[in-house]
């Protein structure tokens, strides 16, 4: 189960509202590399994940991704704040101004709705800690076409951040492969599905 | 797991929905005393309930203990238990 604690993981303190920016970041929100799909993806994964430190690393990590949700949300917020329907119109803010007004809603930047399509829960140990190391990479590298659209100082502090976890939990999910390799017989690496072949 | 250990976590989580429950009243009633005191005495019994479980039988919560092993990533997951 979860507690929520009324706080962010790390603070968020947008000055300058910016809808063009909040077109683009939407994406790490509800976009196919994004902070949801993230978290759906660790946090479903770690049903069928026969070692503890694994079961662990999804739980926790996915936990986190949880919370960078709420401060991807933020971000979004903050940039969307006290909008004119000029400032809307001009920074190409309509097309989602149209359907959501300034509220949160989870879809790439591109316009498609958040898609489970976007993660992989697979049933099979090294699929699925296969999907999570290129998740972490996908993630890192939408974070860094963001750092290259973004200039503003308060939003690239936030993004760093985030970009920053995405690095960490790469090594964390190396490391979980090397756990899983090491339990299974040397001889049989790839071969079978440890969750599911015993 | 034995019986003593699924009787105490039982009571755990009865005690955590009262605390649950309890959260959710206040939200809506921030001032109610009664309500404030009733909360006050969930918190505690959850969490010496907590620390009584934690001695003996693992972590609930990611934590360290003292011990010389994180034993967070033990087995069982909630998943696994069944009851």
């Amino acid at each position: 189960m979860w507690h929520y604690e009324k706080r962010l993981i790390r603070p968020v303190k947008v000055q300058r509202p910016d809808p063009a920016a909040a077109t683009v970041i939407m994406s790490q929100l509800g976009g196919p590399h994004g902070e949801l799909g993230a978290a759906t993806r660790y946090l479903s994964q770690r049903y069928s994940m026969p070692y503890g430190e694994i079961a662990g690393i999804l739980t926790d990590v996915g936990t986190e991704e949880l919370a960078h949700v709420e401060m991807v949300s933020a971000i979004l917020y903050q940039l969307t704040r006290n909008l004119s329907v000029e400032e809307i119109k001009e920074k190409g803010f309509a097309p989602y101004f149209v359907d959501h007004t300034t509220g949160i809603y989870p879809q790439a930047a591109s316009g498609v709705p958040f898609s489970a399509g976007g993660i992989a829960s697979t049933g099979d140990v090294f699929a699925d800690l296969n999907e999570d190391l290129a998740a972490e990479q996908k993630a890192r590298l939408s974070y860094d076409n963001i750092l290259r659209l973004v200039d503003d100082p308060d939003v690239r502090d936030a993004i760093k951040f985030l970009r920053a976890r995405e690095i960490v939990h790469y090594q964390r999910f190396g490391e979980a492969i090397r756990i899983a390799q090491d339990k299974v017989d040397s001889k049989n690496f790839y071969a079978f599905n440890p969750a599911f072949d015993k | 797991m034995d019986s003593s250990q699924l009787r105490l976590l039982k009571e755990i989580q009865l005690v955590e929905f009262t605390v649950i429950e309890a959260n959710l009243y206040l939200d809506t009633h921030p001032d109610d005393q009664e309500a404030l005191r009733y909360y006050q005495s969930a918190k505690q019994r959850l969490e010496s309930k907590t620390a009584d479980y934690e001695v003996k039988y693992g972590r609930i919560a990611a934590g360290e203990d003292g011990r010389m092993r994180w034993a967070w990533v033990d087995e069982p997951w909630p998943w696994q238990m069944e009851g």
